[in-house]
């Protein structure tokens, strides 16, 4: 198995084969991170492709070593993601027909059981301080690494530990008696 | 005790993540066994309940299609000259385009189909990926502001057929593509605009609206230098004078056909939408007209803007502005907040003036905070009665 940095290495001097297999790693994690995020299907959809068309303009500058090319992507979505909500900041509440398609059976109960749950993360979510958000969205839902999610944000490790149990705590509650 | 807690928690959150069961570490720290259950049971619902999350199939495989076809077309651009000019890079656009869409699509009846695609159905996702694509190599500020006036008329028209189908949904959501649109087009023809001024006033130009700076990839441990600040702007504002030019008769020779072709031309695409709105406003249901009042107004409000932003409206980069937040970032708290790292510079012109500490500090749960897509009507008549230094702020703090 060709190890991730490699893939890298290859995309970064061009390859294009290399760069569609990050692609394809990656889209999955970065349209789940920016949907929890912005919370509305269509906005997730332009969001995830304007994520990864910046990435492919940008490929060249990424320099190996310095950052996990994980954390320099989700990077690129976390300030698409800012973007996008400084400039349509709006009420973000959700209902069902918001909710994207969800995995695992075809069955319509089930569909709607599976897209009420992500509806009530959605909820919860919004009931927490930005920076809560922003640190539970890179940790529980990107499944990145606290060092990364530091430095995608630009904190400390010990300040992003304590949104992650600051935040874990809230959720605790909001999502009491779902878990 | 908590401190000790969330160290706890995430060395076990971490212990997860790499297939470690709960149950090993509750054994490891059984005297905070009960609250360490119950945190790591709630971060491990919240990534359940967002595994379910996944991308429409269809938005997939078509946005995959258009990923690389961009590969493509990127790559051809780098063959055709390997360090091109944007005037090249324009002229390189047409066949190029072409080839992208013949790579994208399999067939020219697909590529014909999305692009009369409707929002409600199946080929319209394809139909917006192919304008990103578009977009998103529209190297020059004035193909920007062409193709972002020729989508918002499409969106115009879109908003009317869904309307008179009483889709209020997507009339919604393409009234908020309508809105990117103008307000791209908008800030398109300012940074012409502002290019223009600063040859005539003879000062060099800012690196980040040059679509080929290249920003650090991710932010280095050191703070970032801080933006200039309004009182920082002697030295500009004494080659004005050196140069012996009156500012603000250079921002009226700066005003050139260019510019105002290009608003001349966005404001009669806004009056067409208006009308086209209207006229769909008449006939459709009464629970779509709010939503196509929404867009109507949205329209309205940035004709108005346009017309306040005559040459001499402008917000001048050689003046002290305190109100403009483009230029007076708040000291941030954070040593690591300096920066935003990543290439946005590219493509998205909003980098400009945007602070980091706003970055850090935007909810998404906040109705309150202003949108440039959603002027009130109040913001309108605000808009109409302000004065010149007032306009040319919140212009600026928008952008």
């Amino acid at each position: 198995m060709v190890n991730e940095e490699h893939i890298v290495q290859q995309a970064v001097n061009g390859n294009q084969w290399a760069f569609t297999q990050l692609y394809d790693i990656y889209f999955d994690r970065i349209y789940r991170y920016i949907y929890v995020r912005v919370k509305k299907q269509a906005e997730a959809e332009d969001l995830t492709q304007e994520v990864f068309i910046k990435a492919l303009k940008a490929i060249g500058s990424y320099k190996i070593g310095k950052t996990p090319f994980s954390a320099w992507l989700f990077r690129i979505a976390h300030n698409q993601v800012i973007d996008h909500v400084r400039k349509y900041a709006r009420n973000l509440e959700t209902s069902l027909d918001d909710a994207p398609p969800t995995v695992g059976s075809e069955d319509p109960v089930t569909i709607t059981e599976q897209r009420f749950e992500v509806a009530e993360l959605n909820a919860a979510m919004m009931e927490l301080p930005a920076a809560q958000q922003e640190v539970i969205s890179l940790r529980f839902v990107a499944d990145l690494p606290i060092a990364e999610v530091a430095k995608i944000l630009g904190k400390s490790e010990g300040t992003v530990k304590a949104l992650q149990f600051n935040g874990t705590v809230s959720l605790r509650k909001l999502l009491a008696g779902r878990i | 005790m908590s401190r000790q807690l969330q160290d706890i928690f995430e060395e076990c959150v971490e212990r997860l993540r790499q297939g470690d069961s709960i149950e090993n570490c509750l054994n490891s720290y059984p005297e905070v066994a009960a609250d360490l259950e119950v945190l790591l049971r709630t971060s491990l619902n919240v990534n359940w309940r967002a595994s379910m999350v996944q991308p429409r199939p269809e938005f997939k495989a078509r946005a995959r299609a258009q990923f690389i076809g961009a590969q493509q077309y990127a790559a051809q651009l780098k063959e055709v000259r390997p360090r091109p000019t944007i005037f090249s890079l324009q002229r390189a656009w047409v066949p190029a385009l072409a080839v992208v869409l013949l790579l994208i699509f399999s067939s020219v009846g697909t590529a014909a189909a999305a692009s009369n695609a409707m929002p409600d159905e199946p080929l319209y996702p394809a139909k917006i990926a192919t304008e990103q694509v578009q977009l998103a190599f529209a190297l020059s500020n004035e193909a920007k502001a062409e193709l972002n006036v020729k989508l918002a008329e499409t969106r115009s028209q879109e908003i009317a057929t869904m309307a008179t189908q009483g889709k209020t949904e997507q009339v919604v959501a393409t009234t908020e593509r309508l809105s990117q649109n103008l307000n791209a087009a908008e800030i398109a023809i300012q940074n012409i605009e502002r290019t223009e001024i600063r040859q005539t006033l003879s000062v060099p130009q800012e690196s980040t609206i040059t679509p080929s700076a290249q920003p650090e990839p991710i932010m280095p441990p050191a703070p970032a230098p801080a933006p200039p600040r309004p009182d920082n702007s002697e030295k500009p504002q004494d080659t004005t004078r050196a140069a012996g030019k009156e500012p603000g008769l250079s921002w009226e020779k700066a005003s050139t056909d260019k510019v105002e072709r290009l608003r001349q031309s966005l404001n009669a695409i806004i009056s067409k939408n208006v009308v086209i709105l209207e006229n769909a406003k008449n006939v459709a249901p009464d629970q779509t007209k709010q939503a196509i009042q929404e867009a109507i107004d949205i329209s309205n409000s940035k004709q108005i803007e346009l017309q306040n932003q005559r040459p001499e409206m402008q917000p001048k980069p050689l003046e002290n502005n305190g109100n403009s937040k483009g230029f007076t970032p708040e000291p941030t708290g954070n040593k690591d907040e300096g920066q935003r790292p990543l290439p946005q510079s590219t493509g998205n012109e909003n980098e400009e003036t945007q602070t980091p500490e706003k970055s850090e500090s935007i909810t998404t749960t906040d109705p309150n905070k202003t949108s440039t897509t959603r002027d009130t009507s109040e913001n309108i008549d605000k808009s109409l009665t302000s004065t010149t230094d007032n306009t040319s702020s919140t212009d600026t703090t928008k952008r």
